[in-house]
């Protein structure tokens, strides 16, 4: 009990701090979430139509995901150095594969019928895409969309032991002074940061789905 | 005037397994034909050559008189009706949008698209309201209405069926095959039907192909392929069961005599079947009935032996 007092009287003491390291978590975050999006559902979209790379895309893609996140970290290190960027180059690394994976299999899921009749009354590669594969994947780009975001985020924590910002600043610190009460505060703002975008995330896809299939379920 | 055209058109998917082989055909403008044959016989894919959707390995296809090469697909298939078996209605798009998905694909305004819908939906028999539901709502007749609704769209000249009713349920299927025979009656569409189902073939087209591996064994009207069979195998396809099917679904003024009529002790009125006709013979063990239409005037003897002269008499 003490120990939670201790963490409230912290947080309320050092509020500015705080307030700055999750402002710069939420920055990093968001512009790696931005790249991955941009890079994943381009590159998603490009293997379903370039086919015999699509295996091989997928498969360097879950190669990077089986490197420890502290390796891929350190390895940077010596190429870009120490700060943001290396962070944002392994953030997105690590969260691409979520969304080049849904995006992929979402838009090879529809249903051949309806990709069929689609075709035979006469779109366009990009008609096809834009008014029928995309519109009907959406449920599932926007579930990898969810799984990658709180990966992201809580994956930014780590970011701080290449010096770049956020609360793995505040975790950093505790940790290295021993100050258990910053560490635990500083992983519980990571927590909450990520299981309220999942809350909202979840929120828009349901939306998603009961306006493609009807039911939150799927098809 | 011939509106689809294959000369010597070979496919084949794997080189030297030809589905389709040296095929010649040729469709007028305004027909009804529909493309039979066992399943694995081509038909599926002779279809798919009319839209581009599979090219030709041999051959050449000539759609309003132009060969498939100088076609430029989208465009050719924007002019041609698509039904599928599993109909393919988009299920993230309205009723109405399903409807008019080609005329989106062309640009057309969204007011026009409506107005279009709206048409439509009326010439299927559905009710407006539907137009701004989503296809999970229909069941698969309704489903398979909008699907024949969405082909006409871009009032197509042809329009291509691909086993459009198999998966319908076999009163449903009653229904939309005599509302695609009344649409073709109304709006003289030439339409290419496929089936494997010969009774659905009898009651929709005025024309028949039957293929097998990948060649024309017969074409002609019904009568000619039941009476006149060209190849054992035709026989065989259409046995005795659909000689059934055939008088069944043949009305009794289409093989009477109406050459001097006389009354007889008993009597069929015309839209009856031929079927219903030898049954009242053969339950009265008589062998002519009178022919009265639905004034009770006489028209018309039905006997068998002049029945069969009319089955038999070579069409075209």
């Amino acid at each position: 009990m003490a120990f939670i007092v201790r963490m409230g009287q912290l947080l309320v003491d050092r509020k500015d701090f705080f307030l700055k390291l999750v402002g710069e978590h939420i920055v990093l975050s968001l512009i790696a979430i931005a790249w991955i999006t941009v890079i994943g559902i381009s590159l998603g979209i490009y293997i379903t139509r370039q086919k015999r790379i699509a295996n091989l895309v997928l498969a360097m893609t879950n190669v990077l995901y089986t490197i420890p996140s502290i390796a891929l970290f350190g390895f940077l290190v010596s190429f870009t150095g120490i700060g943001n960027t290396s962070a944002l180059i392994a953030l997105t690394a690590y969260g691409i594969l979520p969304i080049i994976r849904n995006t992929y299999v979402g838009i090879e899921e529809v249903d051949p019928q309806i990709v069929e009749a689609a075709i035979g009354m006469g779109s366009t590669d990009r008609q096809l895409l834009l008014k029928v594969q995309i519109p009907i994947a959406l449920p599932v780009i926007i579930a990898g969309f969810r799984t990658m975001v709180v990966m992201t985020i809580a994956l930014a924590g780590i970011a701080s032991f290449i010096g770049a910002g956020g609360l793995g600043v505040a975790i950093w610190r505790g940790i290295t002074t021993n100050f258990t009460e910053m560490t635990v505060v500083g992983s519980l703002l990571v927590a909450l940061l990520a299981m309220g975008s999942d809350l909202i995330l979840g929120l828009v896809e349901r939306l998603i789905r009961r306006r493609v299939f009807g039911t939150e379920k799927g098809v | 005037m011939e509106v689809i055209q294959f000369d010597a058109v070979g496919h084949a998917y794997q080189p030297g397994i030809p589905v389709v082989k040296d095929l010649n055909l040729r469709i007028e403008k305004g027909e009804f034909v529909t493309l039979i044959g066992p399943s694995g016989c081509g038909k599926t894919t002779i279809l798919k050559m009319v839209n581009g959707l599979i090219e030709p390995t041999e051959g050449e296809i000539h759609v309003h008189g132009k060969p498939l090469s100088e076609w430029d697909p989208i465009a050719l298939r924007r002019k041609i009706g698509y039904v599928i078996q599993q109909i393919g209605l988009f299920p993230h798009l309205s009723i109405a949008d399903n409807i008019t998905y080609v005329l989106d694909l062309e640009g057309v305004s969204k007011t026009d698209q409506r107005k279009r819908a709206e048409e439509l939906i009326d010439l299927i028999g559905l009710d407006p309201s539907y137009l701004d539901r989503y296809p999970r709502e229909l069941s698969g007749g309704q489903k398979q209405r909008v699907g024949v609704a969405r082909a006409l769209a871009n009032d197509p000249e042809i329009i291509l069926m691909d086993e459009p009713f198999g998966a319908v349920d076999e009163i449903s299927r009653r229904g939309l095959q005599e509302e695609i025979v009344a649409l073709h009656k109304k709006l003289k569409k030439t339409i290419l039907f496929v089936t494997h189902d010969i009774e659905e073939a009898f009651r929709l087209g005025s024309w028949m192909i039957l293929f097998k591996d990948g060649k024309i064994e017969q074409q002609g009207r019904r009568e000619e392929l039941v009476f006149r069979p060209a190849t054992p195998f035709v026989e065989s396809f259409f046995g005795l069961k659909n000689f059934v099917s055939y008088l069944t679904l043949t009305a009794v003024e289409e093989l009477m005599d109406s050459d001097s009529p006389r009354l007889t002790d008993h009597a069929i009125t015309v839209g009856q079947s031929a079927m219903d006709a030898i049954k009242l013979m053969f339950f009265h063990r008589v062998d002519c009935v009178s022919v009265k239409n639905e004034k009770n005037e006489l028209v018309g003897n039905f006997r068998l032996a002049h029945a069969k002269e009319q089955m038999e008499r070579p069409s075209k």
